[in-house]
């Protein structure tokens, strides 16, 4: 579940690592894996700005198990219904929908920390 | 003569004296022998000076009566031999042949030979000088006669010319006087110009001290500006830390927001208010934005009134700097306006001048043209005189022609000369005409040579071609014409001697010429023939 939006961290590049990862950050005296949605979404996409990390947690782990997710732009929050999703089970795009008019593909961030997650390069759209 | 008439006064006065010394002598026997008989004494006495007066009369009046009348016999032959040979002398003299008149000289004493003789060839030498002299004139005004000729031509044309140049000359002054009139209106202009120029001068000096004040207002303008463009920088500070704020703010929103929702329905009213936290923080980054685009909008300004300040101050410096350049020049051209008013006054001084001096210049020449046409005037009339004086030594030259003297300028010397090599060819016509042709080739200044008989009738003839060239030749010219007519013919045959014509136009080359004709006699004496010449005046002149 999203944990805390802050600011653009900055990251570290781990060598041999995959190409969504962009590096190790600190956070809150931890270090913290830090994802690329650009990457994870519509594969790598080089020098996007990535002005807000969006802080990702398992609910029943409490802190300890956490992902950042580095975005563009963190817009607005929002609760949404399941059945006013497009259901899609496995994939980390879990939905589709429309918020205020504009479409919106909802990810389920649990699928991040699965351990059979692979998402492979230029995984679906979103 | 004088010694003779004296020899014979004292013979006639001899015999008086003989018979009165007779006498005397007698009566002084008579007186002293008077005591003798009478009669015996007397008869003695008479008989005693008888005899002795008749010796005494052969002795001394006789015998030298015998040798005087001898004498005088042949004093009276010597006198007649002497005068016959003055008189042959004298004839060829007025025959004006003067080598013959030496022939008969022989017969004169020695002392009076030698005086004819001198007297002949100084003759001579005076008409071949005079010869000479008269060719030597007449060379002399033939040349006079050309140069002067020439320089009457040249007078005039040199008179012509002085009239180009007076009238180029009065030209010349009146566009002097036209410069002098424009060089005054030029320095009048150039005047009113240095006037301008001060006005000029002074409103360009008051353009650059506004030009000055401009640039000084153009830099506190840009002073301004710059100091706008640092207040800008500033605001832009401002407005990142705004914008910074309302990311904040955003993020801490968003947060309350995943706080609210975590909450469940007890945060339904703090997500709310962290709703409008973030929608308030959302219009602070638009109105940021929207300032920022202002800003960007009045810093753009601001560096254009910059670049705009900075351009205007240093165009104003240029114009500055121009208008300094435009004052200087200015000031330069009031002083070479000044210059030049002098140097227009100089001119209008120099010109009026010019014009005087081309005034006194066209008097000059007018006179000098004057002076030139009566010395043209006077060309003419001394080509005329040379022309007389040509005639005169022409016919100075003819009368020298009509001696005949040993010198080869002499023709009747030639002829007789050449009727003694013609006479050697008597009765053959053909040689006859071989020794014309060469006599004409010896002497090229001969148009024609000729042979007439005793009664006129032309035997031969031969023309000179150099001179008469291929033009047809007179119908009167051709063997066994009778040229009994010719003056010259008759003089001939009159005189049997020699003839000399006046001057007379050629009817074969125009040029004057005058014939010279010579008897020609055969060994025995007798006149067979006449031998003519036409000499070319031009030719013979010129040789």
């Amino acid at each position: 579940m999203v944990r805390q939006v802050v600011r653009g961290l900055s990251c570290y590049p781990v060598p041999g690592s995959q190409p969504y990862l962009l590096g190790l950050a600190q956070f809150a005296g931890e270090p913290l894996a830090v994802l690329d949605l650009h990457a994870l979404i519509a594969g790598s996409l080089p020098g996007a700005a990535h002005r807000a990390t969006v802080i990702l947690g398992r609910g029943d782990e409490g802190a300890k198990r956490v992902l950042g997710l580095a975005v563009d732009e963190a817009v607005a929050v929002t609760s949404l219904a399941c059945e006013e999703c497009d259901q899609e089970s496995g994939s980390l795009v879990a939905a589709s929908t429309e918020v205020d008019g504009d479409p919106v593909k909802v990810l389920d961030p649990s699928v991040l920390f699965s351990d059979e997650w692979n998402p492979g390069v230029g995984g679906s759209d979103g | 003569m004088a010694e003779i008439r004296e020899t014979r006064v004292v013979r006639g006065l001899l015999g008086p004296l003989l018979l009165l010394v007779v006498v005397l002598v007698a009566g002084g026997l008579l007186e002293a022998a008077s005591d003798l008989p009478r009669e015996d004494w007397f008869v003695r006495a008479f008989l005693v000076i008888g005899l002795l007066a008749m010796v005494g009369y052969v002795m001394l009046v006789h015998l030298p009566q015998r040798r005087t009348a001898r004498d005088l016999r042949e004093l009276k032959e010597q006198y007649t031999r002497q005068c016959g040979a003055i008189e042959s002398t004298l004839t060829e003299m007025q025959q004006g042949d003067l080598v013959n008149a030496l022939t008969p000289v022989d017969a004169l004493r020695e002392d009076m030979r030698r005086a004819v003789q001198a007297a002949t060839r100084a003759l001579a030498a005076l008409i071949q000088q005079i010869q000479s002299s008269s060719v030597d004139v007449s060379t002399a005004a033939g040349t006079v006669q050309k140069v002067s000729s020439e320089l009457a031509s040249a007078s005039s044309q040199q008179a012509a010319a002085v009239v180009e140049i007076t009238a180029t000359m009065e030209e010349l002054a009146r566009t002097a006087g036209q410069i002098a009139t424009n060089a005054a209106n030029q320095a009048n202009l150039a005047a009113r110009s240095e006037k301008a120029g001060d006005a000029g001068a002074a409103s360009v000096a008051s353009a650059v001290s506004g030009v000055d004040a401009v640039r000084e207002h153009m830099d506190a303008v840009a002073a301004r500006a710059d100091t706008l463009g640092s207040r800008s920088r500033e605001i832009y500070r401002i407005l990142d830390l705004i914008t910074e704020i309302a990311q904040e703010t955003h993020i801490l929103a968003l947060n309350a927001a995943i706080e609210a929702s975590a909450a469940g329905e007890h945060g339904e009213r703090f997500s709310v208010v962290a709703e409008e936290v973030r929608r308030l923080a959302e219009r602070s980054r638009e109105s940021v934005d929207s300032v920022r685009v202002h800003l960007d909008e009045f810093a753009g300004s601001i560096r254009g009134v910059v670049v705009a300040t900075e351009e205007g101050s240093k165009a104003a410096g240029q114009v500055l700097e121009q208008s300094r350049s435009a004052q200087e020049a200015i000031t330069q051209q009031r002083e070479a306006l000044a210059e030049t008013a002098q140097a227009a006054r100089e001119i209008s001084l120099a010109t009026q001048e010019q014009r005087t001096a081309s005034d006194q210049v066209v008097l000059t020449l007018k006179e000098v043209s004057g002076v030139i046409q009566r010395i043209a005037d006077g060309l003419v009339r001394y080509t005329g005189a040379a022309e007389r004086l040509d005639q005169l030594a022409l016919s100075i030259q003819l009368l020298t022609q009509s001696f005949r003297i040993e010198s080869q300028h002499s023709l009747k010397h030639q002829l007789y000369g050449w009727t003694q090599r013609l006479s050697d060819y008597a009765g053959n016509l053909e040689a006859v005409e071989g020794v014309l042709q060469e006599i004409l080739q010896e002497s090229p200044y001969l148009e024609l040579i000729y042979l007439v008989d005793l009664s006129g009738s032309m035997i031969a003839f031969v023309v000179n071609r150099e001179l008469v060239g291929e033009r047809e030749l007179p119908g009167s010219l051709a063997v066994g014409q009778a040229y009994a007519d010719r003056p010259w013919f008759q003089a001939v045959a009159r005189d049997q001697r020699s003839a000399v014509t006046p001057i007379y136009d050629s009817l074969m080359t125009g040029d004057p010429c005058f014939t010279i004709a010579v008897a020609m006699h055969n060994n025995d004496g007798e006149m067979v023939g006449t031998l003519g010449v036409d000499v070319n005046v031009r030719n013979w002149t010129r040789i």
